[in-house]
């Protein structure tokens, strides 16, 4: 049973690489625009990694992972923060919610690959 | 993998984003920006240089990055948004633009920032607070699996991961596993150190190490990174067991200096950064074409049940006839957008031009939200650009000049969208000298356009602006004087079926009117007969339909209509449909275009109905008095009437005859006496 | 999750089914340390796991040692290709009692 990641990313252009990047890996990947989006289309079903970005509208991604890290259901559910090398503060913030994992911005899709296979195998 | 798909989507997003970038910085100069409009100017740099560094589109990244470090100071107040800045941010983000249209088109990206781009990039680096980072993308280590097991080490690995990792999503086995893929493990032990006993342990706790030997070219950098989202708590030994230089680990990235703290913006979504679904232009333009054809289907449908006379099926067809109605008008609704999307261009136009001739000049906009047919936005921007640069350059007079006739020195443009009976209409007026007449028939008569201005209206004057090679700039100038001239303007919204309208007042100003169709590919017409031709009238053209009641005199081509001249002409006269028996009632249909009204005389009245539009062959492009042609129903061909021509001639043909009437009665007037 | 305690014919076996994963770890652990307490021989059947991570490995290793000090019996049945895998991955078919191919 292959793997379900989503992507949470408020660009259009870095959700559309992810997937196509991720799924030629063979995950399953699900989509969303923002936090709130995220949260929404968890919804119960399995997903095995989050991918998010840390600036966007609506919910940023810092606050997704302190909402996500209280849902029973998703709490150990692997997060991993598309961080900039800038914003090192904020990486830190998102590790002390409890996204463990990031990738610094910008990167290219084998970086992204050899991260996510870090914490689950398609 | 294929990411040209992705490549599209990129492109689009980082041109709407660096027009979001302009819309923030011009607003910047009339108004401070709050710290929301930072985070957002922020945001859009970041986002497109998040997004380059996919496609490997290093220039972008490298150039993006030196001016999100600017913005990241202006967000965080350590620098101020100065004019000087902010014209230098424009610039750059030009120097962006151009980038991105390279990447578009290169085969290989590219991977310097170009030298043009490069000097901005100095330029900005230098206003900028010394960065604490190379403007240099940093690598992230990358397996990168030599086959070569000449060059592969072997090293002596033991971990014991940290108390709290399986909390932080980490699993830790997942984790050797993609250690396993950079080569081989051998000699694995699995340890438990510290397991407590069932009734003690802690099922969320982690308690496992390793011990194994690890036989891979992969370098120490790579090994280690392994355990990069696994290192708080834990304790990593990596042993080289290869008798041969090793260099020195990377250093763990959380080592890292940290930059002075920045409080998080305020993350509220802005107007208009709604849901939006992306869709292929080409896939919609197939969903159109096919409501074309079930249009046409509909309607042979409608046909063949009235054929029969039976009701039941008529009903059913009804229905089905309202549904194609609304799918249709949905499926055009699709390709509407609003204008806005040509207006955002201008306020950083009309700024950098009146810049560059040192006129000082307000921009107004409004009706943005008006909707026009995509394929028209792309195909409206230049001819709008150039009459707006002519505006700006002709139109606008020096300050100086302003001054001395009693007028603000700032000079106003304005950009204006609404819809008028089936029209989209876009006004460009500006509060210049307006057009000289004289002048204008000077030129026109030096060039041999006209020989003399005698018996000339305004309105045929100014169409001579219209005619190649025609500029009344007395120097040309660097912006409108470049050969290509309103000649071209002209034919660019003639191709779409649209028309322009001058108005304008010495001293005062002058308007130019762009009167566009809403839509290129289906109409709802009005099916009218004559002889044994049938013809299409745009219905939202069509005002009424009156009797004709004789037709009094085949020289008198007018009637009164509630207290109006209504001309009108014999749509039989203008297609020579002659040998036709006529009927014992004919009628006039009464269409309006812009302010004009004339009435078109047909033989039989038809109905409505909605026709896919058919490009006119070559042959009969340059035909009179139609437009298109259309399929019926029937499978049919009829014409669509040019009402935009057809009104002219009528009311030319009115014209002429009052003034016939009038100098017949002049010279009566003048033989009485 | 799920676990179903079978009567099989000579003996009494925990079957555990499904994914076995932090988020079933302190349901795990209750679950054996409350068979650790009531019985003096454990089976468990790995046989239908469908994925087993970290967390699971290590209840199970220490369900065997604990029991072995309170001189009970816990031992695996039963494994699945999932199971397999990871007790291979990691080497610990010694530690429990397992013959693997």
């Amino acid at each position: 049973m292959s793997k379900t990641v989503m992507i949470v990313d408020d660009s259009t252009s870095m959700r559309q690489t992810v997937k196509i990047c991720l799924s030629s890996a063979g995950y399953d990947v699900v989509e969303a625009e923002d936090g709130q989006d995220g949260i929404a289309k968890l919804d119960g079903r399995p997903v095995h990694l989050i991918i998010a970005d840390v600036n966007m509208p609506v919910m940023g991604g810092i606050d997704m992972v302190k909402a996500i890290k209280q849902m029973p259901n998703y709490r150990f559910t692997p997060i991993m923060m598309l961080t900039t090398e800038s914003d090192e503060t904020r990486k830190r913030e998102g590790q002390f919610a409890g996204a463990k994992a990031w990738v610094v911005k910008p990167f290219k899709p084998e970086q992204l690959l050899a991260a996510v296979a870090k914490l689950i195998m398609p | 993998m294929d990411l040209s798909k992705a490549k599209d989507t990129f492109l689009q997003e980082a041109r709407e984003l660096l027009q979001q970038f302009e819309t923030l910085l011009l607003k910047a100069e009339s108004a401070s920006l709050d710290s929301e409009d930072l985070g957002a100017l922020f945001r859009t740099v970041h986002t497109i240089k998040g997004s380059a560094g996919l496609f490997g589109f290093e220039a972008i990244v490298s150039f993006c990055h030196t001016v999100e470090n600017v913005l990241a100071q202006l967000r965080s107040g350590t620098l101020s948004l100065t004019p000087e800045l902010s014209q230098l941010l424009l610039l750059c983000r030009d120097g962006i633009s151009r980038l991105v249209d390279d990447a578009e088109v290169s085969e290989t990206p590219l991977v310097e920032v170009p030298e043009a781009e490069r000097a901005l990039q100095d330029a900005l680096a230098s206003v900028g607070v010394h960065e604490e980072t190379p403007a240099k993308p940093r690598s992230i280590p990358v397996a990168t699996m030599h086959a070569d097991v000449d060059d592969a080490q072997r090293w002596h690995i033991r971990v014991k991961f940290g108390a709290d990792v399986l909390r932080g999503g980490v699993d830790p086995i997942a984790c050797l596993r993609y250690l396993s893929t950079l080569g081989t493990i051998s000699g694995m032990q699995t340890l438990f150190p510290s397991l407590p006993a069932l009734d003690e342990l802690d099922p969320e706790t982690c308690y496992i190490g390793f011990d194994f030997t690890l036989t891979s070219s992969a370098s120490l950098a790579e090994i280690d990174g392994t355990f990069d989202f696994a290192r708080e708590g834990s304790e990593i030994e990596i042993k080289s067991l290869t008798p041969v230089a090793v260099p020195a680990a990377a250093p763990a990235p959380d080592n890292q200096p940290e930059p002075e703290a920045r409080h998080a913006e305020p993350v509220a979504r802005k107007p208009g950064e709604g849901k939006f679904l992306k869709v292929e232009a080409a896939k919609l333009d197939r969903l159109i074409n096919l409501v074309g054809e079930l249009v046409i289907a509909g309607a042979a449908a409608n046909v063949l049940s009235v054929n029969r006379n039976d009701n039941q099926m008529q009903e059913a067809i009804s229905t089905i006839s309202t549904l194609i109605e609304q799918i249709r008008d949905g499926a055009l609704n699709m390709r509407m957008v609003p204008v806005g999307e040509i207006f955002q261009r201008f306020p950083r136009v009309v700024r950098d031009v009146a810049h560059e001739l040192g006129k000082d000049i307000e921009l107004r906009i409004s009706g943005e939200e008006t909707e026009l047919d995509k394929s028209m936005v792309e195909k409206l921007t230049d001819p709008l650009m150039h009459i707006v640069r002519n505006a700006l350059d002709h139109g606008i007079e020096p300050a100086a000049e302003r001054k001395s006739s009693g007028k603000p020195t700032r000079g106003k443009i304005e950009l204006m969208a609404y819809h008028e009976s089936g029209s989209v209409v876009l006004e460009v007026s500006d509060d210049g000298g307006g057009i000289r007449r004289d002048k204008v028939i000077h030129k026109a008569v030096e060039r041999g356009l006209i020989e003399s201005g005698a018996g000339l209206t305004d309105a045929q004057v100014y169409h001579l602006l219209f005619e190649p090679g025609f500029s009344t700039a007395e120097a040309v100038t660097n912006l409108s004087g470049r050969g290509v001239g309103m000649d071209v303007v002209k034919k660019n919204i003639e191709a779409l079926r649209g028309e322009i309208e001058i108005e304008s007042r010495e001293g005062q100003g002058t308007t130019m009117r762009l009167r566009l169709p809403l839509t290129l590919a289906i109409i709802d017409g009005f099916l009218v007969q004559v002889g044994p031709s049938q013809f299409v009238i745009p219905l939202d053209m069509v005002l009424e339909c009156i009797e004709l009641v004789t037709q009094e005199s085949r020289y008198r081509r007018y009637i009164e209509l509630r207290g109006e001249v209504l001309p009108y002409i014999d749509v039989r006269d203008i297609f020579d449909i002659h040998d036709a028996a006529l009927p014992s009632y004919r009628y006039i249909v009464v269409v309006q275009y812009g302010n004009k009204r004339a009435g078109l005389v047909v033989d039989h009245l038809l109905g409505e109905l909605q026709v896919v539009i058919k490009p006119l062959g070559k042959l009969f492009r340059g035909a009179q008095g139609i437009s298109g042609s259309a399929i019926l129903g029937s499978g049919e061909v009829a014409l669509i009437l040019d009402v935009p021509q057809l009104v002219q001639v009528a009311c030319r043909q009115e014209k002429e005859e009052i003034e016939h009437h009038h100098e017949r009665s002049h010279t009566e007037h003048a033989c009485g006496k | 999750m799920e676990i179903q305690i079978e009567e099989r014919e000579s003996e009494r076996v925990l079957a555990l089914r499904g994914e076995v994963n932090i988020y079933h770890a302190a349901q795990l652990r209750d679950a054996l340390l409350a068979e650790l307490n009531a019985q003096s021989e454990i089976g468990l059947d790995l046989e239908h796991v469908s994925e087993m991570d970290t967390s699971a490995i290590q209840i199970v290793v220490a369900l065997l040692r604990t029991a072995a000090d309170q001189g009970k019996l816990a031992r695996v049945v039963k494994v699945g290709s999932a199971a397999a895998n990871i007790i291979r991955f990691c080497n610990l078919q010694d530690e429990l009692g397992l013959q693997l191919p």
